[in-house]
């Protein structure tokens, strides 16, 4: 009797792992969804502060850091600082690297995140329409993106659980 | 912030190398020019000097470091915060003033567009002219523009180069911050090409006053005038007039009753009534004093006081 409880036990235990993994899969999908729309108002936001107040790159990111959201107020606000502090390297340079902030702690995939590379070159020259427009492509971009995830996501949550409840009831089937 | 930090916050990293080596007070240094492949000038104490590559001030060209195009792209992104785009109007204007009052002067290739400026592009020469202010050099004329406790309208005429922009502005804080004698009054400033204010970002670098509203890259005509509607000025000065509108306002102002302070470039009043545009100031009696600067040496140097009437009242005032 107390072997076959301890057997439903383990049962309802791997069982049960088997779902949060797939739960935990599923949030990160909807995460992602979130963190692209995100980036996207954020890029809006940047377009605004550089066609209609004309700051400066610094201020539009220490701007933008002070009510947006984390990972990217960190992001905005390592760039900002690091525009003011480190006089001894390019902006496509300092671009480039705090886009390591957001590998490290968004859960953006790769290319969502090269997308931003593009701007490395474009913000901060002198024709600020080049800068407009990169940022408007790689909104378009960003908006793809999004959609293909959006037709996506279901799909992936039902085959994510899928598979996860049936590696579990593998696991135990083994076990036993 | 000091300025040897002001300046080498805006230089690119091998410049700043060189430039935190040289051995010199930065209060005596008045310009820095950078030119792709010449040498690295500075201008010290009113003496040009090349500095090379140790750091060290030569009397050859050949000694001086050349200033590469990449030293000048650095540059230009240090002086702009990496942002070109957001100093259009003053890369226009052909000129940038960064924290401390400093002004970089610009010079490219110029692109036009229907007759006008519209910026300037391939910038390859920069000129940086460090800010500097000469309080207490408008203390002795003080006496001498005012009048039964009201400043006169007075016109300050100088070749370039002499010192009418720094004898302005002392004035100006002067008039603005009063003293035991004179109480403080509100001045307007119209300061076009941020020589007088100097200001960053709004603020004025020089000091120019506890009482003093400055209006930044204005010009001159409709500055004085947006002064009058918003500003309430007791006092308005400008700096450098010459055109027909620039006159108009300035008459606008007179009539309104604000008490005006001008500079003009020219020698002396009979070069100022033999300019068409100028002339009305002298025959119509529009300013009560005139103040002719000395063209020697010392920069704010009054030769000549003259009232409305041409009546010398007073000669050779020295620091």
């Amino acid at each position: 009797m107390m072997g076959l409880t301890l057997k439903l036990a383990g049962m309802v235990f791997v069982v049960g792992s088997s779902l949060c993994y797939a739960r935990e899969c599923s949030n990160a999908l909807e995460l992602r969804m979130i963190q692209l729309r995100q980036l996207y108002s954020i890029l809006i936001q940047l377009k605004s502060e550089l066609k209609y107040m004309n700051s400066t790159l610094p201020e539009c990111f220490h701007n933008l850091s002070c009510h947006i959201e984390e990972p990217f107020a960190k992001w905005m606000n390592q760039l900002a600082l690091s525009m003011e502090n480190e006089r001894n390297k390019s902006f496509d340079v300092i671009w480039s690297e705090k886009l390591g902030c957001l590998y490290e702690d968004s859960v953006l995939e790769d290319k969502d995140i090269e997308l931003l590379k593009e701007l490395k070159d474009k913000l901060g020259t002198a024709d600020a329409d080049a800068g407009i427009k990169a940022i408007d492509y790689v909104l378009v971009r960003l908006e793809e993106n999004r959609d293909f995830l959006k037709n996506e996501i279901r799909g992936k949550q039902k085959v994510t659980l899928s598979i996860s409840l049936f590696a579990g009831f593998m696991v135990v089937i083994l076990l036993m | 912030m000091e300025k040897k930090q002001e300046i080498l916050k805006i230089l690119s990293a091998k410049l700043r190398d060189i430039v935190s080596r040289l051995s010199i007070d930065f209060d005596e240094l008045y310009e820095i020019r950078l030119r792709v492949n010449e040498p690295f000038i500075i201008l010290l104490s009113g003496r040009e000097y090349f500095v090379s590559e140790r750091g060290s001030l030569e009397g050859k060209a050949e000694e001086g470091y050349i200033v590469k195009a990449r030293d000048i792209r650095e540059t230009l992104e240090y002086i702009s915060s990496f942002s070109l785009y957001a100093y259009e109007d003053e890369i226009r204007q052909g000129f940038i003033t960064v924290q401390g009052g400093h002004r970089i002067g610009l010079a490219g290739k110029v692109v036009v567009e229907q007759g006008n400026i519209k910026n300037v592009k391939h910038i390859s020469f920069i000129n940086i002219r460090m800010s500097h202010e000469k309080k207490g050099c408008g203390k002795k004329l003080l006496p001498y523009i005012f009048d039964e406790g009201n400043i006169c309208h007075t016109l300050i005429i100088s070749p370039p180069g002499c010192g009418k922009t720094t004898l302005l502005r002392d004035v100006v804080r002067l008039i603005s911050d009063g003293n035991e004698e004179y109480r403080g009054m509100n001045v307007g400033v119209v300061d076009e090409r941020s020589e007088i204010g100097a200001s960053y970002m709004g603020i004025p670098q020089n000091d120019v006053g506890i009482r003093t509203d400055v209006l930044d890259c204005c010009p001159k005509a409709e500055g004085m005038l947006m002064l009058i509607r918003s500003m309430s000025p007791e006092v308005i000065a400008v700096d450098e007039i010459g055109k027909r509108e620039d006159i108009d306002a300035l008459a606008y102002v007179m009539n309104c009753g604000c008490r005006m302070i001008a500079t003009v470039h020219g020698h002396s009043i009979e070069d100022i009534r033999n300019k068409p545009v100028l002339r009305k100031l002298v025959e119509e009696k529009l300013f009560k004093r005139f103040v002719v600067l000395d063209s020697g040496n010392i920069p704010g140097k009054i030769d000549k006081i003259f009232d409305e009437r041409g009546t010398v009242m007073f000669s050779g005032i020295t620091e």
